[in-house]
């Protein structure tokens, strides 16, 4: 099987990719809020609104799967696809800070 | 038994400005009155006196009919209080903590997804109601002739602001979704 068309996914927004990160092992929405509130040192929070949108978005693209259910809240996990799409966007993002990193550098 | 004594409110809010409705809110729990229920289509508001606080009132719409449970509990589970809904509206209130955030929706994308979801359905009736409003009006004569000009009159006059205000609303909310 080849790579994903990754131009379907990617790039992903600021709260996608965060859920993405934070679904390291399995965990439901409340639980994902405060890891990425954790990982990125306060700078980035996700609304309950904005997070449950991107439940949907991210489930429906086979990123993410519903892998339990605990008292009205659905637990999720990431899918293959969903690391793949997350791993290609790490590349991208590196690609872009170290070439960025070369222009500031270059300037000084 | 609580102490809170009961008021009741009346406050017409649009879909398309329910701001307008969360901010008359918060500044009545500023003043010492929660809201605490919702009534006849969100027009009627149920306030309990309570300590005055700084409080978030938000209207959400959520796209799904399933799945309403999740939807309840991750709110809920992220401070939220149900205040009560109409029509499929939920309306959500939460006591604001300083340095935390008191917005549903907190990414440009997810705002944009919030107002495609009210504008979609709204721009479809207001669609749908153009021509029954042309068939009215070419009827005029037809009604006239009959002795029914009066109830033709109600009809055509109720269709056209049915319409003017489902057009207005649209394009308020596609300015949202330009501006967000």
């Amino acid at each position: 099987m080849g790579d994903p068309n990754y131009s379907k996914y990617l790039p992903l927004s600021e709260a996608s990719f965060y859920m993405l990160a934070a679904l390291d092992q399995p965990s439901h929405g409340y639980a994902i809020m405060q890891k990425v509130e954790a990982m990125s040192g306060g700078s980035v929070t996700i609304g309950p609104g904005t997070m449950y949108g991107a439940f949907n978005t991210l489930e429906k693209q086979q990123l993410i799967a519903k892998v339990a259910e605990e008292e009205r809240r659905k637990i999720y996990a990431l899918t293959d696809l969903g690391r793949q799409v997350l791993a290609e966007q790490v590349r991208r993002l590196e690609m872009m800070v170290e070439n960025a990193r070369r222009a500031i550098l270059e300037k000084k | 038994m609580s102490d809170a004594t009961v008021k009741w409110k009346c406050k017409f809010w649009s879909t398309w400005n329910e701001e307008a409705h969360q901010q008359w809110a918060e500044a009545h729990a500023r003043q010492g009155l929660k809201l605490s229920g919702i009534a006849c289509m969100g027009l009627l508001n149920r306030f309990e006196t309570a300590a005055p606080e700084e409080r978030a009132i938000r209207w959400d719409y959520p796209p799904q009919l399933t799945g309403r449970e999740h939807y309840r509990q991750l709110y809920r589970d992220a401070g939220w209080e149900l205040v009560g809904t109409a029509i499929g509206w939920h309306c959500w209130s939460k006591a604001v903590e300083p340095g935390k955030p008191s917005e549903l929706f907190t990414d440009s994308e997810s705002k944009r997804r919030r107002y495609r979801v009210v504008m979609l359905p709204m721009a479809v009736v207001a669609a749908a109601n153009i021509p029954i409003l042309g068939v009215l009006v070419s009827s005029w004569p037809v009604y006239v002739e009959q002795g029914l000009a009066g109830t033709a009159a109600t009809a055509i006059a109720a269709c056209a602001i049915a319409t003017a205000s489902l057009l207005y609303g649209t394009l308020r909310l596609w300015q949202r979704i330009q501006s967000s």
